[in-house]
């Protein structure tokens, strides 16, 4: 295949990834933006949202679009009443010191990761799309018989359906009571909670929304992806990335990383394998933490 | 002899101009009382002179040596001690781990091994030797604020900068602490930021008067006292 | 004179260690054989953790390079254990330095990611290379070869008193660190980095020194864990094993000197316990490490101490 095609059609795939690594990594920055928390268990949230949507997906049985759609709800919810009760019942009780906060949310993994082996089993399951066409892209169509340059409807539909949630996330943290509760906590915790917000509900609320986040991206990349109990080490690398990259705390700065690291992770790994693609991601987060904390598009450091 | 010197020292913090001083000298064995308004740019002055805190522009020299670029910890060698306004102390250690440390400098310094009993002649002038192996956290805060002190006498230095040592402590207590102060004298420069108008008088030679982080006035407790400009300051008017 | 109450003590627990092996079952020397090579492990973390306060989420890269370091110049250059096993601490000695005289650039939470994302580079880094490191599976280094002159290495005895050399000696020398200048300095590091600073002591060299101290540690115990077990592999760099000695430490008591002994033997016995339970036995790791966070940060020891008048180092 030339190089013209595949570029394209990485690009495709990269668009995906980016699409839904944006959403997990908005989640792992709100978390740090409003509570300051690094939360290392965020890619075993991402794992349950995946392993959940399987396991609704599977019992619900008739179309599979019944299916998806049940795990689109359950999923998140389902993650979030279990990352908000963790933060009520052991990150409140730490009173957020950070370091104390990252041991734990280490066990967390630990917890989460172990207990979902024992209730799912550690066989990866494969989720079916609610859809699937076959969508030939135009201008190659029939050039590579047999390698038809082609891309699934389900795909273009994850990436509509990822940028519907930014949006809707967007409009909830600018528009809403809900989102200037949250700002103004991360602003100042106790200017907030001498004005009445109840921070430590807070708190729970957006430890269970970036969880839940991470979960609903699991389940739209599920019917590309198979599921599996360890399958939460690459979003959170990935993440981690990202939330760097962009500037800790910075939403902005997250979506543009997440684009940029997304696509490029599509495009690099045509010329690179993944792996050294990863090694260079790692090192380069690494190098910006010591020498520029703020990030590359943050402006303030933390 | 001049001990340590300052020109044209300035400190920015984004667009405030929180420190801009001229002129300052501080001859050896003086006792100086740094006064001024809350607000006025001491800490921060102190600060620039022992290294805590980078200025913006100027040069301080110390004993003829330039050490406007020295870090903090290499400034503590050359002989420049400070004690912190808001007590800092290891309160997880002994009294006698807490001078300990600074002893160990020193002896460290003139490559002696007297580190020990340089301990316990720091906590005895300021009266904890008795204390010497309860945890520091456990004490009192009139103790906290004498340990601080201590450890900067355990330094040995040639100029010891006290920020606002009395804080927070009771009017007998005030009372050993200037007595302390005055037999520190004896063998170091002593520079003194102080709210106390009591204890800058009786122990100050000379008081220099920072307003908006600019020297106000200069001069014996007596001068000072009868400066109009200092009262328009102090009063607000 | 005075009796010097915690040497005698930690010689005795040497001595103790030792008289194990007449006592024990084999099956579980070789355990106490594994178990002192992690010991010494977490008792080179715990200088760094433990004493200065610097948590790092990083140290398998270090344990890793000590591995890799002797069974690489074994496998590939036939390197004879006893040059090998120098090779491995070297390699991590110097991959401690690089990585902390960067990473201490920064500090408390930043330093923890930057420490985790280096060995996470360095874990990936093995697995690229997995024509010559082979990757998550590993090589086995051939018996023949893990031996030191005639005595080998790999037979149950001789195993278990290279492993029991390895941790007496790692021990007595974190022992005389806690307790020189230099320890008392890094534990006013742990307690008050600025005062610290103030008092005329730069933080820096101190806290690479630390961390050189643990890499090495850590670089021990990697090269002895190849030597003794013979396994070599890149599953050793991961995440796993940079928790663990944070979580022997955590509970054995963070700051006691003895305290990763007793976390390791602790964690080992309670992993192992797990494992004839559940598949998910690594459940133990996660739940201790929310328990002892939550509800006993000083751990066994440190809670010991704090009722012995603190003479335990």
């Amino acid at each position: 295949m030339d190089l013209g095609p595949q570029l394209m059609l990485a690009s495709l795939d990269g668009a995906v990834g980016a699409a839904v690594l944006a959403l997990t990594a908005l989640g792992l920055s709100l978390v740090f933006g409003v509570m300051r928390v690094v939360n290392v268990a965020h890619g075993e949230f991402f794992m349950l949202g995946a392993m959940i949507a399987w396991f609704v997906a599977s019992n619900i049985g008739g179309h599979p679009a019944i299916g998806f759609v049940g795990a689109l709800i359950i999923a998140p919810l389902l993650v979030g009443a279990i990352a908000a009760s963790a933060d009520w019942l052991i990150l409140k009780r730490l009173d957020y010191e950070p370091e104390a906060t990252i041991v734990a949310t280490i066990g967390l993994l630990y917890i989460l990761q172990q207990g979902a082996l024992v209730t799912f089993g550690p066989v990866a399951q494969a989720v079916e799309a609610p859809f699937n066409h076959r969508i030939e892209i135009p201008w190659f169509e029939g050039s590579n018989v047999g390698w038809g340059l082609f891309t699934t409807s389900y795909k273009l539909f994850v990436i509509a359906a990822a940028i519907t949630i930014l949006l809707a996330v967007w409009l909830l943290l600018s528009r809403t009571k809900m989102g200037l509760v949250m700002r103004a906590t991360q602003l100042d915790r106790e200017t907030a909670q001498a004005f009445g917000i109840p921070v430590e509900k807070v708190y729970a609320l957006t430890f269970g929304f970036g969880a839940a986040l991470a979960a609903l991206s699991a389940v739209l990349i599920v019917p590309i992806q198979q599921a599996d109990y360890l399958m939460g080490g690459d979003p959170l690398l990935l993440s981690f990335i990202v939330v760097i990259i962009g500037g800790l705390g910075s939403l902005r700065g997250t979506l543009i990383a997440a684009l940029l690291i997304g696509m490029s992770d599509g495009i690099i790994s045509v010329f690179f394998t993944p792996t050294l693609a990863k090694i260079i991601a790692t090192l380069v987060v690494a190098m910006v933490l010591v020498f520029r904390p703020q990030g590359l598009f943050g402006a303030k450091a933390q | 002899m001049t001990l340590l010197s300052a020109k044209n020292l300035i400190k920015d913090f984004g667009g405030l101009r929180a420190v801009n001083v001229g002129a300052f000298e501080l001859p050896q064995g003086e006792i100086r009382a740094v006064i001024g308004p809350n607000g006025a740019g001491k800490t921060t002055f102190v600060s620039l002179l022992c290294g805590r805190i980078a200025p913006t522009q100027g040069a301080i020299h110390f004993e003829e040596s330039d050490i406007t670029r020295l870090p903090a910890h290499d400034r503590v060698a050359l002989g420049i001690a400070y004690t912190f306004q808001i007590t800092s102390i290891y309160p997880n250690l002994t009294l006698y781990d807490n001078v300990m440390l600074p002893a160990q400098r020193r002896a460290s310094l003139n490559a002696s091994n007297d580190a020990a009993d340089r301990a316990m002649v720091a906590l005895e002038r300021v009266g904890l030797s008795s204390r010497a192996f309860e945890r520091a956290g456990s004490q009192a805060y009139g103790h906290q604020r004498l340990l601080e002190v201590a450890m900067g006498l355990a330094l040995a230095p040639k100029l010891l900068i006290l920020d606002e040592p009395t804080q927070g402590l009771a009017e007998g207590e005030i009372e050993t602490f200037k007595e302390l102060i005055r037999a520190m004298a004896k063998d170091a420069t002593v520079l003194l930021i102080e709210h106390n108008m009591n204890v800058v008088m009786a122990l100050a030679n000379r008081i220099t008067v920072l307003n908006f982080g600019e020297t106000l006035a200069e001069g014996t407790p007596e001068e000072i006292r009868a400066n109009a400009d200092v009262q328009t300051a102090y009063l607000g008017g | 004179m005075r009796v010097d109450r915690a040497l005698i003590l930690h010689l005795a627990v040497i001595a103790l260690l030792f008289a194990m092996q007449y006592v024990m079952s084999p099956y579980h020397q070789g355990n106490l054989a594994r178990i002192m090579v992690l010991a010494t492990y977490a008792t080179g973390y715990n200088i760094l953790f433990g004493y200065t306060g610097l948590l790092s989420l990083g140290h398998a890269l270090f344990f890793a390079a000590g591995m890799y370091g002797a069974g690489m110049t074994m496998r590939y250059w036939d390197f004879p254990a006893i040059a090998a096993f120098p090779t491995g601490i070297i390699a991590a000695t110097a991959l401690a330095f690089l990585i902390g005289a960067l990473a201490l650039r920064t500090t408390g939470v930043a330093f923890m990611i930057v420490t985790l994302m280096f060995a996470q580079a360095g874990f990936l880094t093995l697995l690229y290379f997995n024509e010559y490191t082979r990757g998550d599976e590993g090589f086995v280094l051939p018996q023949a070869d893990r031996a030191i002159g005639m005595i080998d290495l790999s037979a149950d005895d001789t195993r278990f008193i290279a492993a029991w050399m390895i941790f007496s000696v790692g021990l007595l020398i974190a022992l005389a660190i806690v307790r020189s200048k230099a320890g008392r300095v890094l534990i006013a590091i742990r307690e008050n980095e600025e005062r610290t600073r103030m008092l005329g002591f730069n933080p820096f060299p101190y806290k690479l020194g630390a961390v050189v101290v643990s890499g090495a540690f850590a670089g021990a115990a990697g090269a002895a864990y190849a030597l003794l077990f013979g396994s070599v592999g890149a599953s050793f760099a991961s995440i796993q094993y940079s928790i663990e000695p944070l979580l022997f430490v955590l509970l054995g008591g963070a700051g006691v000197v003895l305290g990763p002994l007793v976390g390791s033997i602790l964690i080992f016995y309670l992993i192992d316990y797990a494992r004839e339970i559940t598949t998910a036995y690594l459940i133990v790791v996660g739940v201790a490490l929310v328990l002892l966070i939550l509800f006993a940060r000083k751990g066994v020891l440190g809670s010991i101490r704090r009722r012995t008048d603190g003479w335990l180092p």
